[in-house]
């Protein structure tokens, strides 16, 4: 395996799990900064705010032909980061992007509405009404995001090798599960046959 | 450095607003940093530019923002279409009014959003 796409919801603490399994696996954290190389390069930073733009605040739509042309060299940007060194990618097209590649493990954290609510809360000083609507405003423009612009589900667990709840688990706990699946993939064939025998 | 809302004045309202969602993002922005000359008379002073609202430096984008009515957005759009005449290396975009309405809607700022229609809204911002 060369790299982990941790597909999240706003509210639930998945940067904390990136940064630990950041640190067990010796690997980069790629978000932001790979959209807006891509996003330069694509001569199109629009797209760049198009990613970041959570909540739909900003209400940026792209043409079919910009996005199409953003996406092939959002993949190129990020394959370039792999090939530089291990790396976990928190873009929330990464599941789509690299589907095709054997070697990433796609990762996907969720939790419980309630936590999510007391997560902004904390994170952000605003009362629960607020993270609520913060909440439902998100989850709605992310799923129409991916499905105007990657025509998936997002949902859908099948793009995910593996899906977490965080209302259950820790941080601590999510990141040896991720570390785990990542190493054992990693792992020679060999042991990988041993397991299917199991 | 990245300007920062809690220090920065700003002409108009909504260009708070918009710096606050930046800042929500943790999206980078410099605050009115670059006037661009469009034109200039026979002895080479400039007669006319432009200055762009913002600029996102990590997107490399121009950001400007208009309350225009569209009917009145025309001296706007020209001075946009100078630019990248002139400029063919820079980015801007141009976020109109209903942009602006829809986005303070989402933002939370409906009172704010109800003030960009009209004619106030004319005289304050863009004029």
């Amino acid at each position: 395996m060369n790299a982990i796409t941790i597909t999240r919801q706003i509210g639930v603490p998945a940067e904390a799990v990136a940064s630990q399994i950041a640190v067990r696996l010796e690997s980069r954290i790629l978000g932001q900064e790979v959209i807006n190389t891509a996003a330069r390069r694509a001569g199109n930073p629009e797209m760049a705010l198009s990613l970041i733009d959570d909540l739909g605040l900003l209400g940026l739509r792209a043409s079919p032909r910009n996005r199409t042309e953003f996406n092939r060299v959002l993949k190129e940007v990020v394959e370039e980061r792999i090939r530089e060194g291990k790396v976990i990618f928190t873009c929330p097209a990464g599941c789509v992007l690299l589907r095709e590649r054997e070697d990433i493990l796609h990762v996907r954290m969720t939790a419980p509405l309630k936590c999510r609510i007391q997560v902004l809360v904390e994170e952000m000083k605003i009362s629960p009404a607020a993270a609520h609507n913060r909440i439902v405003a998100s989850d709605d423009s992310r799923k129409r995001f991916m499905r105007d612009y990657y025509d998936i589900d997002w949902n859908d667990p099948q793009l995910y090798d593996l899906v977490l709840n965080l209302g259950k688990l820790s941080v601590k706990t999510a990141s040896e599960l991720i570390c785990q699946a990542y190493s054992r993939e990693t792992a020679p064939s060999q042991n990988k046959r041993n397991d299917r025998k199991d | 450095m990245p300007d920062s809302t809690s220090t920065q004045k700003f002409v108009h309202p909504i260009e708070r607003t918009f710096a606050q969602i930046l800042d929500y993002y943790g999206i980078s922005w410099l605050y009115e940093p670059r006037t661009f000359p469009l034109e200039w008379d026979s002895e080479g002073q400039v007669k006319e530019a432009f200055t762009p609202d913002f600029y996102l430096p990590e997107q490399d984008l121009y950001v400007e923002l208009t309350t225009l009515r569209p009917a009145l957005i025309r001296h706007k759009n020209r001075k946009i279409r100078l630019l990248r005449q002139l400029y063919p290396d820079i980015h801007i975009k141009l976020f109109k009014r209903s942009d602006l309405r829809n986005m303070m809607i989402k933002y939370g700022f409906d009172e704010q959003a109800g003030r960009i229609t009209g004619t106030e809204a004319q005289l304050s911002k863009d004029s």
